[in-house]
C-alpha cells in the first residue's frame, strides 16, 4: 500500500510540473490539442497508480512526452497560420450583420438553445441586440452588440481620465504577509506601509488583506480575532 | 520560449532513457542467452558439477539484473522469468534434466519476447 501511496505522490508531482510547463492557457479554455493531452495525461497517470505491475517510468515518460509535444505544437501554432488552422481550427461567424447564419450553425452542430445559452453567458438575452457573433476555436461565443446596446464608456461620454493611474489595486498584505513585489508595482515603500499600519495601530500580522494602488489609496481588512497593539 | 527549451530538454532526456532501456534489455537478453548456452553445454557434457555451478551463476546474474529491469519492463513479465529461474537449481540438483531443458527454453522465449517488444519496430507500433 505504501508503494501505491508513494507512486501516487510522485505522479501527482509530475502532473503538477507537467501542467505548469503547459502553461496557464491550459487551465482556462482548452484548445483541441490541449484537451487531448489533458485526457491522456489523466488516463496514463491512473494506469500506473492502479497497477503496480507497470513501472512508474512507464507513466512518467509518456506524460512528459505528451506535454513536450504539446508545448512544441503550441509553438508551431504560434508561428504558423496554416498549422493554427489545421490543429486549432478557425473562429466561425454565426451572426453576421444581425442575421443568424443557419448553415454555419448546422456545420457547427449548434442548436438555438446552444446559441442562447452562450449569449446569456455574455449577458445578452435577445438575439436582436447582436451585430456579430463568433464561435471561437475553444467553443466559446464572442458577441459584438449593435451600437444601441453597447455599454457606455467614458470615451463615449468624453469624460477625462483626471490623472487616474492606469493600474488596478493590488494585494500588498495577504494573510499577514507583506508582498514586496506588489509594493514595488505600486511604487510604494515599505516605510509607507508600516506608517499606515502604525497609524491604524496594527501590525502586518493583524491584517488579513490590504490592497493599494499607485495613488497610495488603500483598503484594509483586519484578521478576525486579531489583537490591536 | 523558456517552456520550449524545457520541453526540448525533456524530450532529449526521454530519448536518452529510451535508448538506455533498449540497451539494457538487449544486454540482459544476450547475457542470459550466453548463460543459458553454458547450462545447455554442461547438460550435453553430462557434467553435473559444472551444470549446478552454471545454473547458480545464471540465478545470481538474474537476481542482479532483475532489480534494474523492473524500471523499464512490466513487472509481470519479469516475475514470470524469476519464477522459472527459481525452479532451475532444484531441477539441476535432482537430475530432472528434461524439465530443466524445458524451463531454460521457456526463459529464453520470455526474455526474447521482452527484447522484441522494446524496439520501436513497425510491428510493435501497430
Amino acid at each position: 500500500m505504501a508503494t501505491v501511496v508513494l507512486r501516487t505522490i510522485v505522479l501527482y508531482g509530475c502532473i503538477i510540473f507537467a501542467l505548469r510547463i503547459m502553461g496557464k492557457r491550459q487551465l482556462g479554455e482548452l484548445q483541441p490539442s490541449e484537451l487531448v493531452v489533458t485526457l491522456l495525461v489523466s488516463n496514463i497517470a491512473t494506469l500506473s497508480i492502479e497497477d503496480t505491475n507497470i513501472p512508474l517510468l512507464g507513466s512518467i515518460l509518456p506524460i512528459f512526452t505528451l506535454v513536450s509535444c504539446e508545448v512544441l505544437v503550441s509553438l508551431l501554432i504560434l508561428k504558423s497560420n496554416n498549422a493554427r488552422k489545421i490543429l486549432s481550427g478557425s473562429p466561425r461567424i454565426i451572426i453576421r450583420n444581425g442575421t443568424i447564419d443557419q448553415k454555419e450553425m448546422k456545420n457547427l452542430r449548434w442548436s438555438i438553445d446552444d446559441l442562447y445559452e452562450q449569449m446569456r453567458q455574455n449577458g445578452i438575452f435577445d438575439v436582436n441586440e447582436v451585430d456579430f457573433a463568433i464561435v471561437e476555436t475553444s467553443g466559446s461565443l464572442s458577441a459584438y452588440q449593435k451600437f444601441g446596446y453597447r455599454p457606455v464608456t467614458a470615451q463615449m461620454l468624453n469624460i477625462p481620465a483626471n490623472g487616474e493611474p492606469d493600474a488596478p489595486p493590488v494585494t500588498v498584505i495577504s494573510d499577514g504577509e507583506v508582498l514586496k513585489d506588489a509594493l514595488k508595482f505600486c511604487n510604494l515603500r515599505e516605510e509607507w506601509l508600516y506608517k499606515i499600519l502604525q497609524e491604524k495601530n496594527l501590525t502586518a500580522h493583524d491584517v488579513f488583506l490590504m490592497t493599494a494602488d499607485r495613488r497610495a489609496q488603500y483598503h484594509i481588512v483586519e484578521k478576525k480575532g486579531s489583537k490591536k497593539h | 520560449m523558456k517552456r520550449v527549451y524545457i520541453a526540448l530538454a525533456m524530450l532529449a532526456l526521454i530519448a536518452i532513457a529510451c535508448f538506455y532501456s533498449l540497451r539494457k534489455v538487449n544486454r540482459a537478453y544476450y547475457t542470459l542467452e550466453d548463460k543459458i548456452e553454458l547450462v545447455y553445454s554442461a547438460l550435453d557434457q553430462n557434467d553435473r558439477q559444472q551444470l549446478e555451478k552454471n545454473v547458480d551463476d545464471l540465478c545470481a546474474y538474474w537476481k542482479d539484473e532483475e532489480r534494474s529491469l523492473v524500471h523499464f519492463v512490466r513487472h509481470a513479465q519479469i516475475d514470470e522469468i524469476t519464477k522459472s529461474i527459481a525452479r532451475l537449481p532444484s531441477f539441476a540438483k535432482y537430475g530432472d534434466y528434461a524439465d530443466l531443458s524445458a524451463e531454460l527454453n521457456c526463459i529464453r522465449l520470455q526474455m526474447e519476447n521482452i527484447r522484441d517488444s522494446e524496439p520501436p519496430t513497425w510491428n510493435n507500433l501497430l
